[in-house]
């Protein structure tokens, strides 16, 4: 237990037995207490966890993955008691590779829906020149460009020194992901794209019908490519409403 | 030393509070800030309060990183504080002198 205490982050726990554990997944670099601001406002009986990868907070002294398999097979481990119940997937951007490609290893009859956001579908080709090739200061203004990161937050040199690694680590592995399984998931996907987003656009998103079972779907949300932030009710709205749905409870 | 920067448990108290300031629930001397919810956002946060309060550099965030307690981050604080104070004072025996 203290071991998976290390992994998870209790956003909101059921009183009694979940219906449904949310299980979330942040984007490169991205803290899993983001998802704090995610605790209130769901269904009494659902549970939502986010995870913790090495190299993070309390892990930050631990080494980021650098092979998505050691990833998905250690995240799948951990998560196991998670994946034999009913549970759902959210993941944004390189989060939204690891909910993915997790889904891939679940109970497929267990999966309600897997919920990915801000990611192009598997078989859209990432764009190049790769960010985790660059330069240090180029990375940094790479992020700076892209939004999401607080400027205080990049304009510390003794912050990013610690955080960088990680957030480098963890876009490689986003920019190195592509299609690598046979079958389309049997759980349904929902492919949200905010439809400000110039990197993972709509025509970069609408791929992944075809990487989904019955009720997969593509829908815009207000905002760019950090919405879940930015635009925080909406993207809930969306997902609190087809978690009801799925399981009957509209 | 803690004699002149102030009781250790003033500070962690201190600590405690600006964690709770922050939206970090921190209760006790053993709590960690990054176990609570603390972010790279947050970390700056912090040694923006603690500068106010303490003085420059009491805080630096790659120290932070390693000592990441309520009293680890106290006893940080206290340090360099008192580090600085000595510094300060020294630089004003000598001004003195020169007088």
């Amino acid at each position: 237990m203290p071991d998976n205490d290390k992994w998870i982050v209790r956003v909101r726990r059921a009183p009694g037995t979940p219906r449904l554990t949310l299980i979330c997944f942040a984007y490169a670099g991205g803290s899993p207490h983001l998802f704090r601001s995610w605790a209130r406002g769901w269904p009494a009986d659902v549970d939502v966890l986010a995870l913790r990868l090495p190299g993070h907070d309390v892990r930050r002294r631990e080494q980021p993955y650098t092979e998505w398999k050691t990833l998905v097979d250690d995240v799948s481990a951990v998560l196991a008691p998670h994946l034999s119940v009913p549970h759902a997937f959210y993941g944004h951007s390189f989060g939204a590779r690891v909910a993915y490609e997790l889904a891939h290893r679940a109970e497929p009859t267990r999966t309600a829906r897997v919920f990915v956001s801000g990611c192009r579908s598997p078989d859209w080709p990432q764009a190049r020149p790769f960010l985790h090739d660059l330069t240090d200061a180029e990375l940094l203004g790479a992020l700076r460009a892209m939004g999401g990161t607080a400027p205080e937050v990049l304009g510390n040199s003794s912050v990013m020194d610690v955080v960088l690694p990680t957030v480098r680590a963890e876009i490689r592995l986003a920019e190195l992901w592509g299609d690598a399984h046979e079958r389309a998931l049997a759980a349904p996907i929902t492919a949200i794209y905010g439809r400000d987003d110039a990197k993972d656009t709509h025509e970069a998103m609408r791929g992944w019908i075809s990487f989904g079972g019955a009720g997969t779907e593509v829908v815009g949300a207000p905002g760019g490519h950090f919405f879940p932030d930015t635009h925080r009710a909406d993207l809930l709205t969306i997902i609190d409403a087809r978690i009801g749905r799925d399981h009957g409870h509209d | 030393m803690t004699g002149t920067s102030g009781n250790p448990s003033t500070v962690e108290r201190w600590v405690i509070d600006a964690c709770v300031a922050l939206g970090l629930p921190a209760q006790s001397p053993s709590d960690d800030f990054f176990a609570l919810g603390g972010t790279s956002l947050s970390v700056i946060r912090l040694v923006a309060r603690a500068e106010e309060e303490f003085g420059e550099d009491c805080l630096p965030p790659d120290e932070l990183y390693e000592e990441s307690t309520v009293r680890g981050i106290a006893g940080l604080i206290t340090r360099n504080a008192g580090a600085i104070a000595e510094r300060t004072s020294g630089q004003a025996t000598r001004r003195a002198e020169v007088r």
